[in-house]
């Protein structure tokens, strides 16, 4: 196990204008042992977000003022890659289709089954831990990468091709000596176990 | 990109539907294909000039989005439209999570298909 990157715990964060219903998925959440977190509004949320924090979001569609497909908006404006449940008393398809197609984890009816919003909410935590994951792994990558000198870059891009160190030392016009002293560092520098690990981490870090 | 134009593969049961909706896509520069069902599709899938699929939901045997699962676990992310007469929100959403690219209620505007199609072409060819 790595160790953990931050103290946060996992929260789900509640979005909805109603109170009672805010108190209701509270309590819904706090018998299951989640923790949770409530907000009136969709700018009372923003105010307090913070993206290191993990978890998801239980977001009311209908609120006034900033509604909850406009608050999803303004997160992906962010690159927030918290997982949004969308919950709505009267959802049509075209809203839901729209608010997945914008990367909303679930959308979910009301009424609905406790079970049912649970399910789905383990689901989100699930994926939100996973995307943190890759992230961090993504970051690390990047951090590897940016502690090599422009040289060890430019020998890197040759190793990942595939080319041998002789075709590596002609292109540059260095001894095939010198080019295994970069490979070496290379390696080392971005911990790579193998070439074809070298080969995953830079395609990792070309995807994100 | 392939030789070939791009493909666009309709399911649907309804021969008049089939029809239709071959004439309608067929005014994109595209190569159209029609099937039956999901299994016939599924035996006999074109290769990588296989840009867009538009299914039907409600199709006899395997369902358009079961066509949608059983495309991503063969590893062919194709994107694929789904289109419905009668649908629901739950519907949609697992659609949508399956991998449908779009999920669009009939009667649909002939332009709005049209569009969305054409985005799938261009997100295949990208």
């Amino acid at each position: 196990m790595r160790p953990r990157e931050t103290e946060h715990r996992t929260t789900v964060f509640i979005v909805d204008d109603d109170a009672p219903v805010r108190d209701s998925l509270s309590m819904l959440m706090k018998s299951v042992g989640l923790e949770a977190e409530t907000f009136a509004s969709a700018m009372e949320f923003l105010e307090s977000y913070d993206a290191d924090r993990p978890g998801c979001l239980v977001l009311d569609i209908r609120m006034p003022g900033m509604s909850g497909l406009e608050l999803q908006e303004q997160l992906n404006s962010m690159h927030a890659i918290i997982p949004i449940i969308f919950i709505t008393g009267h959802g049509d398809v075209p809203m839901a289709v729209s608010a997945i197609q914008h990367g909303a984890a679930d959308f979910i009816q009301k009424p609905f089954r406790d079970q049912d919003l649970l399910d789905r909410i383990n689901k989100a935590l699930e994926q939100d831990q996973h995307n943190r994951e890759t992230l961090l792994e993504i970051r690390g990558i990047e951090q590897r990468l940016a502690s090599l000198t422009p040289r060890e870059h430019e020998v890197m891009e040759l190793i990942v091709e595939g080319r041998p160190n002789k075709v590596i030392a002609g292109d540059l016009d260095v001894s095939q000596r010198t080019v295994e002293i970069h490979r070496a560092r290379v390696m080392e520098k971005m911990k790579a176990s193998s070439l074809a690990h070298l080969v995953r981490m830079v395609m990792r870090a070309n995807q994100g | 990109m392939g030789l070939h134009k791009p493909t666009v593969c309709i399911v649907d049961s309804d021969a008049a539907i089939r029809s239709a909706l071959s004439a309608l896509v067929s005014t994109l520069p595209v190569h159209v294909l029609l099937f039956n069902d999901a299994e016939a599709l599924l035996s006999d899938m074109p290769g990588e000039e296989l840009a867009c699929v538009i299914a039907e939901v409600d199709l006899p045997g395997r369902s358009g989005i079961q066509l949608v699962e059983d495309m991503v676990r063969k590893g062919r992310k194709v994107p694929t439209i789904l289109l419905t007469s009668d649908s629901d929100v739950p519907t949609a959403v697992s659609a949508l999570q399956a991998g449908a690219v779009d999920f669009i209620e009939k009667p649909f505007v002939d332009r709005q298909l049209l569009e969305r199609v054409e985005r799938a072409v261009t997100y295949a060819n990208g």
